[in-house]
């Protein structure tokens, strides 16, 4: 902290409480929170009927007050060199390793495992001295052999345990361009590491290369682990998504985050969109492995509402947050709380709407309908699917109509561009990657 | 000769080539087999111990879950209650899910009477049959054997109890050496007694899970269900990684570079392998397997290993050895030859020279005796030393003629070969004439010819060849065995096998021939003892010509053993074949000698 601020504060606490010293500390936290906002899209409701609510719950990470001091990343870079990658494929992505390790400092620790039918720890689990030796090795790695993925993220997440820590950002890096062929190779097994690693604080980042890896694989340890995915079709552009990556990767200023939602007054949950969550009677609980700076993460939770007499107020969930401060390094909580209003008036229930929720709800709503037009379609229905995507173009249309907004708008086009191409037989495989992908960003609300 | 001296000499290069060959041959097969069953035995170890650090992973998790149960009974005051179960799954990453049952065989977590959520659905559906029947977790803890691993394909619950029960020592070793890992739950583990426990693999969803569960001191059966995937990770970072193709020339890491040691699951598919690189084929086998102990069963390490390079090297080694050694004797063979053949031409020389001369000497020759024999005829009666001078220069002419013609046969035969020119005749007319030609010659030397004579019936035989063979006996008899005083010749014939057979004995009371030279007397330019031929002239040619010349005529010339009664004195047994009658053929056929 810089002495201005330092000042600013202090003239705030002695303005609020008179003890300097015992509330220096919480203040401090409190310019570097962490913002938890509750909205509900229907604030008032119709009386006398059961209602479907969107309750949003979003965080939105603070400030990095200044760039010198972030959290000091701890990063291994997993690198398929399996025969696939040869070629122009394996030089893009060495480059593309070096350029996003150029952002790196004597703060970070940083490692590098290549895998083909074996793996090889290129890079062991070291601290960001002498980068010259580290791309001296990452340039030695060539294309050969099959894919053991597997064998390769475990070894990865094995040397980030070198510098394990809850004060650094610690993350995988995967990039694939092949199916697995040794090893596990399920996206179910897949998931379970990913899940375990997310216990450890470990999340898994996994990019997707060309047109023949598993997007179901790729997507699932990337969710289970609350990491990033992207679908990369050409390798030019894997400098660039390494970029973001590593911006990401720097500009965590939270981790460990445990949203609880208890539902109250005989609300019940149906269905939390976009991430995976427990639900357990009238209580929710998903995870976020980080947050970044300045960018709000959110989950949108489907709930019933029983009917209620007009002109009364029910308090519908009461939300609690846990969360690792990575800058002060201590546990931090937040509660809130979402109270709909019921009444008999219809303009009145259509005034307070709040559109940017029921958006934002909508989105994560059609991203549903969107999953499910895959699966319709690899169970062969294609008609079904086509039917799914077609419904939630018109649902969007609807609602965009009604909100007014461009945002659905163009998501209804894709939609409906979506359904035409899931005929195209030859292009479904790049398709179904890209729309993978695209769910993705959506429901973790990937900054690229 | 020509022919059989590079035949020989052939023989002898190859014959230590190929026992040489042979016996290194044999020895890099032993060796190979040697080395191959050290690199199996260094395998099957290497591979043990891989298969000890996963049962020291296991014991680590074990002891980790017994410490864990012992802090979630206090902090829950043997309640189990279900938040905190919950909160302790959430936070350990290797737990997939965990279940506690009551002493009564109730499930107490995940809870039958509250809500659960889908994970905790999953694992209750998966696992109904296994918690239905809680006195599986009741055995006793010295009871090995037993229980579960009836049960269950491939899960045995004794391996590693029964381990740890057999082997005090061993376990002691694996407290004090992992004392630093597992300083949680030293001195749990040291001090209070070991709850029972033990692990269960079962066949569930995609593969093996296990199961580690233990009874708390109440009386509650606590589970842990692995989380499989991440076992599996785990394991893989208790292996080596492979080493970086390229960086890694480095001499000292050359010898883990030729081999790959692959972790293969139930499936038989492989989850890890690492080593060498471009080593096992497809198709080629594991030098060595090793199946990995519970609760891994059915989980094996396989050895592979590209072909042995010692051995490469050791045959490399034999057969230089042997090329060089074929060198060697070949070029002392060719040496050898090259002598021998200048040898042979030599005596080819010296044989022409001989036979040329013998030529040059047999005109002249011809000429005195035929002018002696002229002057025998017109000298008068009454000039007696004229006729005994006379007698001696005709006898001694004809014993030159005959040495001549002995020289000019044997190199004729030599040459071309014998062949024999059959005539009517009597064979005892024939050796008469011998006879009284060589009568002077040897009443010379106080030798008296005792003739026998019963071969008196008509047939063909080659007069010439029989004179010359009686030629040479006789003039032995002459030349060695002049204080004999009596030459016996005896000659009878007889029918053998349809054909008519004529027998001739030459026996004189000389000093004999010792019975172990017999044969070789016939050996062209053999001569025998010492003593015997000092002082005597000879070719040594005579005997071999005679036998040839017999065994032309289908019959054959030996010496006889001496007749017991008298002691010296050789005996010549002489056989020929002469037919009464003759085809037109043979007749025709040999007109040329």
């Amino acid at each position: 902290m810089n002495s201005q601020s330092d000042n600013y504060m202090l003239r705030r606490t002695l303005q609020s409480f008179g003890l300097f010293l015992l509330s220096l500390l919480p203040l401090l936290a409190q310019a570097n929170q962490v913002n938890l906002n509750i909205n509900l899209a229907t604030p008032v409701m119709e009386a006398g009927q059961s209602h479907r609510a969107f309750i949003k719950v979003s965080l939105e990470g603070f400030k990095q007050q200044d760039k010198q001091a972030r959290i000091p990343a701890n990063v291994a870079i997993v690198l398929d060199k399996s025969g696939s990658m040869g070629g122009d494929k394996i030089q893009y992505a060495r480059e593309a390793a070096i350029m996003a390790i150029k952002r790196l400092d004597e703060r970070d620790t940083v490692s590098v495992v290549s895998y083909d039918s074996q793996v090889q720890v290129v890079v062991p689990a070291t601290e960001v001295h002498n980068q010259q030796a580290i791309y001296a090795a990452i340039r030695n790695i060539q294309a050969d052999g099959n894919t053991a993925l597997f064998a390769g993220v475990s070894k990865g997440a094995n040397e980030l345990r070198t510098f394990l820590s809850r004060n650094r950002v610690n993350r995988v890096i995967l990039l694939s361009d092949g199916l697995a062929n040794v090893g596990p190779q399920s996206a179910s097994e897949l998931g379970e590491l990913g899940a375990s690693l997310a216990k450890e604080g470990i999340s898994v980042t996994t990019i997707g290369l060309g047109l023949g890896y598993n997007e179901d694989l790729m997507t699932r340890l990337a969710g289970y682990s609350d990491g990033n995915h992207a679908f990369v079709e050409n390798a030019e552009d894997l400098a660039s998504v390494f970029q973001y990556e590593f911006g990401d990767v720097l500009s965590v200023v939270a981790q460990g985050v445990n949203i609880e939602i208890r539902c109250r007054n005989g609300v019940k949950p149906i269905r939390l969109l976009g991430r995976e969550s427990e639900i357990i009677g009238d209580r929710v609980t998903t995870r976020l492995n980080q947050l970044y700076s300045e960018q709000e993460k959110f989950v949108i939770l489907e709930v019933e509402v029983p009917q209620q007499q007009a002109e009364t107020e029910l308090e519908l969930v009461a939300v609690q947050v846990h969360y690792d401060n990575l800058f002060t390094q201590s546990e931090e909580q937040l509660s809130g709380q979402s109270i709909a209003r019921f009444s008999g008036s219809k303009q009145e229930v259509k005034a307070a709407r709040d559109d940017k929720t029921l958006e934002a709800a909508v989105e994560q709503v059609a991203n549903e309908y969107s999953r499910d037009a895959i699966k319709a379609r690899d169970s062969g229905d294609l008609e079904g699917a086509k039917k799914i995507l077609q419904d939630s173009a018109s649902y969007l249309g609807s609602q965009a109509e009604s909100l007014n907004s461009p945002k659905l708008q163009k998501q209804e086009a894709e939609a409906l561009q979506d359904a035409d191409s899931l005929e195209l037989e030859q292009d479904w495989n790049k398709q179904r990657k890209e729309l993978k992908a695209r769910q993705y960003k959506r429901a973790t609300q990937q900054a690229y | 000769m020509n022919r059989r001296t590079p035949l020989l000499l052939a023989v002898i290069i190859a014959v230590p080539l190929l026992l040489l060959a042979w016996f290194g041959v044999r020895l890099q097969l032993d060796q190979q087999q040697v080395v191959a069953h050290q690199l199996s035995n260094l395998a099957t170890e290497r591979l043990q111990s891989i298969d000890a650090q996963f049962q020291e992973h296991f014991f680590r998790l074990q002891q980790l879950f017994i410490r864990q149960t012992e802090i979630l009974q206090q902090e829950t005051a043997g309640q189990y209650r279900v938040e905190t179960v919950r909160r302790f799954i959430q936070q350990s990453a290797a737990v997939k899910q965990v279940f506690v049952l009551s002493p009564s065989g109730e499930r107490l977590f995940p809870p039958s009477d509250q809500p659960l959520n889908h994970q905790e659905q999953e694992f209750v559906a998966l696992t109904r049959n296994l918690l239905r029947e809680p006195e599986r977790f009741t055995m006793p803890t010295p009871d090995p054997v037993g229980g579960i691993n009836q049960r269950y394909s491939g899960g045995s619950n004794d391996t590693l109890k029964s381990a740890r029960l057999s082997s005090p020592v061993a376990q002691k070793n694996r407290y004090s050496s992992d004392v630093a890992v597992q300083g949680l739950s030293e001195s749990a583990g040291l001090n209070a007694p070991e709850p029972p426990h033990g692990w269960i693999a079962w066949y569930a969803e995609v593969g093996l899970q296990q199961i580690f569960w233990l009874q708390d001191s109440d009386g509650n059966t606590v589970g842990f269900a692995l989380n499989s995937a991440r076992l599996l990770s785990d394991l893989i970072d208790l292996l080596p990684s492979s080493t970086v193709a390229g960086v890694a020339a480095d001499v000292s890491i050359a010898p883990q570079m030729d081999s790959e040691i692959r972790l293969v699951n139930d499936r038989g598919e492989i989850a890890y392998s690492w080593g060498g690189g471009q080593v096992a084929e497809s198709g080629q086998k594991p030098l060595q397997t090793v199946p990995l102990s519970h609760p891994l069963a059915s989980w094996h390490l396989a050895y592979y290993t590209s072909e042995l390079p010692v051995a490469i090297t050791g045959w490399l080694g034999l057969i230089v050895l042997l090329v060089l050694l074929a060198a060697g004797l070949s070029t002392l063979a060719y040496l050898l030859y090259r002598e021998h053949n200048r040898e042979l031409r030599l005596a080819e020389q010296r044989v022409n020279f001989v036979n040329q001369v013998s030529h040059e000497l047999k005109t002249p020759l011809t000429n005195v005796r035929l002018y002696t024999e002229m002057l025998e005829q017109e000298l008068p009666e009454d000039e007696p030393v004229a006729q005994r001078y006379l007698g001696v220069i005709s006898s001694e002419a004809g014993r030159l003629s005959r040495l001549i013609e002995n020289v000019l046969s044997f190199s004729r035969s030599k040459r071309e070969g014998v062949s024999v020119r059959y005539q009517q005749g009597v064979i005892d007319n024939c050796i008469g004439q011998v006879v009284e030609l060589f009568t002077p010659v040897l009443s010379a030397r106080a030798l008296s010819i005792r003739f026998t004579a019963e071969a008196k019936q008509l047939c063909y035989f080659d007069g010439e060849a029989l004179e010359q063979i009686l030629n040479n006996l006789l003039s032995n008899c002459e030349k060695y065995a002049s204080e004999g005083r009596f030459v016996d010749i005896s000659s009878w014939q007889e029918e053998r096998s349809g054909c008519l057979q004529s027998y001739i004995r030459v026996r004189d009371y000389g000093p004999g021939i010792p019975m172990n030279d017999a044969d070789k007397v016939f050996e062209p330019f053999y001569r025998g003892s010492e003593k015997l031929t000092d002082g005597v002239s000879g070719t040594g040619i005579g005997l071999g010509l005679a036998r040839d010349l017999a065994r032309a005529h289908r019959g054959d010339l030996a010496v006889e053993s001496c007749p017991s009664s008298e002691a010296s004195g050789s005996s010549f047994l002489l056989t020929l074949v002469t037919p009464v009658v003759i085809s037109a053929e043979e007749l025709d056929n040999k007109p040329d000698y």
